[in-house]
Formats: structure tokens, sequence, C-alpha cells
């Protein structure tokens, strides 16, 4: 890891993070001013992530999915968030994989393919850029992610909140996934919600 | 503007698209939906063939993305500088204040902006004195998408992307 505090923000921050291009311009004069806080980099050398930035309102989304045991022990109670905005941190299955894992988990990669190959996304590899992929394929595949994550780990006992994640996808792969999730939080005492007009539901 | 009936490629995604008839985004307007599966090329549809007919015939246009909320950031810094207080503007309103900026525009495209607004009449409401062709991609149900379009009296024309055969991606561009 490596504290890159006051730098120029890289330009792999826009792609990884999503940051559109007047956000990027205040983010050395954020790091300056001490808005950020921090700016950790990871390394293989594309990946990276930010760790208090308090403008960035969505950053408890992609923390969510990047921390999980980190993010049960300081918001016990609270929802794991998958927002269709900020679904991945990094541009690959391998990279989003290598930081939850912090190895090339192969075995890992492979259940998230092949259960992607359920919801005819055929041409899914751990090296394909997420933004070859449509929305509702990168959708699906951080719902998949998440599940075999959460599998790996053996978590119980979570509150996970999809939003804007059904709407994204289509009425077959809606239903395959909402079958999926009730089986899958059956089994693990894992509540699932959506939000709707600013309420949240929940469906399982 | 018109999209003529054909094969159209996009390499770059590996699609395969089979327009079967002539599409026309007519000058009397209207509201045209698009919806397809996942991955069956709706967003790469709006972005690689209608954007670029568009551009081509020089109609100016308005293009709300599926990823609404990173977009936004990018609107309430446009509209910083064009002058305009909005460091505690509501997305709504952000959103309202660009389209009366953008009086110019006769197209508005919005790409599964349901899943944010169900009810995106406001929309309608906001633009229907300058916008004269709304192209919508959508997952919802016929009749909520016509109630919403309907309110405000505009006809519609419906196309469905489906996939021909499975992994090869030729998509079929068609009328519902």
């Amino acid at each position: 890891m490596h504290h890159n505090q006051g730098r120029q923000a890289p330009d792999y921050l826009r792609k990884t993070l999503q940051i559109p291009e007047a956000m990027m311009a205040l983010i050395p004069l954020c790091s300056r001013l001490g808005i950020i806080s921090r700016l950790n980099v990871c390394f293989p050398g594309s990946l990276c992530y930010i760790a208090g930035i308090s403008f960035y309102g969505r950053v408890t989304s992609f923390m969510a999915i990047y921390n999980l045991n980190g993010l049960l022990d300081k918001y016990n109670g609270e929802f794991l968030i998958l927002e269709f905005n900020h679904l991945f941190i990094s541009s690959s299955i391998r990279e989003e994989v290598w930081l939850l894992q912090r190895k090339n988990d192969s075995p890992l990669i492979g259940k998230i393919t092949q259960a992607a190959r359920e919801f005819d996304i055929h041409e899914v590899s751990d090296e394909r850029d997420f933004e070859t992929y449509s929305g509702g394929q990168k959708a699906i595949l951080a719902c998949l992610l998440t599940m075999t994550l959460i599998d790996d780990r053996k978590i119980r006992g979570l509150k996970l909140l999809l939003n804007n994640i059904l709407d994204s996808i289509s009425e077959e792969n809606r239903s395959k996934l909402i079958r999926k999730f009730k089986e899958f939080c059956s089994t693990r005492d894992i509540k699932l919600f959506t939000e709707k007009n600013g309420h949240i539901q929940e469906i399982i | 503007m018109e999209i003529r009936k054909g094969k159209y490629r996009l390499e770059n995604r590996n699609l395969n698209f089979d327009i079967v008839d002539d599409l026309n985004f007519n000058n009397s307007g209207g509201c045209f939906y698009f919806r397809g599966g996942n991955g069956f090329g709706k967003t790469s549809f709006l972005e690689k063939i209608i954007i670029p007919a568009l551009k081509t015939d020089n109609l100016s246009y308005l293009y709300i993305g599926q990823d609404i909320r990173t977009q936004l950031y990018t609107l309430r810094a446009l509209l910083s500088i064009q002058g305009f207080k909005v460091s505690d503007t509501d997305e709504v309103e952000l959103l309202r204040l660009w389209i009366d900026h953008s009086q110019s525009a006769s197209v508005l495209i919005l790409d599964e902006f349901d899943k944010y607004f169900p009810d995106y009449g406001f929309i309608f409401d906001w633009s229907d004195a300058f916008i004269r062709t709304y192209i919508i991609v959508t997952h919802r149900e016929m009749n909520c998408r016509e109630a919403v379009a309907n309110h405000h009296r505009i006809c519609n024309a419906r196309f469905e992307l489906i996939n021909i055969d499975g992994r090869l991606k030729n998509i079929r561009v068609r009328n519902e």
C-alpha cells in the first residue's frame, strides 16, 4: 500500500471510479485542503481504492463491496449496498477478486463466470473490461460477485440492499436473479432489500 | 431522421444489428421505445446508430444515460460554470435546470430513466414545448410505459431488440 496524499490524481482513477472530468479536477485541490484525508493505492498497478473522500457521496457503496468484514464490524446492523452507479472499483472480474481476496482466486472467479452463463452472459471472462458489458450485465455480475464472496467467507446475518439493480435487468433475468437470491438467502440468514421512491422494502 | 433498414455491425461490441424496417423518427414528433434483454445492445444501438444519425442530420439532442448519478456530477459542474448556484440543488432540480436551458434540442434520449424515476411524466412537462422526439430505453411493461406517454398525448412506436441465434450476438430490431 502506498500513501499518495497531495499528488495529481492519476488517470486510472477516472476509469476505476468513474469519476467525471469535473470531479477529477477537484481531487488534487481537495487533497491539498485535506478534504481527501488519504489516497491509498493498492498493487498491482492499475488497482486502487480511495478512503476518506468526504465529498463523494456514494463511497460507502463501493467500499462496502471491497471490505465486507470491515464493513460489518463498523456498520453492524446496517446495509451492505449494491448501487447501480458504483458497482465496481476496478475494471475486470480478476481485479475485483484480487482486491477482495488479496490473491488471484481462480476457483472463486470460476464460480462467478459459471453463474454468469446462467444469465446468458456467455462471453464472460476474468480479464474482460467491465465497460464492454451492458449495464444490466454489470448489475448481474455485481450480484454474483457479492453472493460468491459471501458464500466463500461464510458470512451470515447480512442485510443486502439492491439500489437501482433489479430495474436494470430484463424481466427474465430479474426472475432468475430473485430465484437465485431466494435460494441463497434462505440458508444464510440474509435479508434482501430494494429501494423504491426513497423507501426501503424487504423482498426476501 | 431516418435509419434505413439493413444490417449494421459494431465491431468493438461484437454485435450485428438487423433492422427489419426503416426506423422513422419523423418530424411530427413522438415517443419511441426500445426494449430487449440484457446485453442485446440497446445502449450501443443508441450510442452507435441513433446518435451518429442525429449528428449527421445536425439535430440537437439531450441524452440522459443509465449512470445518471455519475452524469449528475458533470451537470452540477456544468451548471456551476454557467453561473447557477447548484451546491444544494437536488437531482430533480438539476435535471430541470439543465433541460430548461437546453431548448435548442429537439430530441431527448432517456436510457432506463424510469428505474430512477418510475413516474417520469415531469420530463414531458418540462420539455414538450421544444422536444419533438423522445427516444426511450426501458425494461418496463407496455402498460406502464404507455401510461406515462399517453398522459402527455404523445403517439408511441415500440421497437424490440431480440437475439436471433444466442451466442453470435445477432440482434434483430423490429417493431413490436
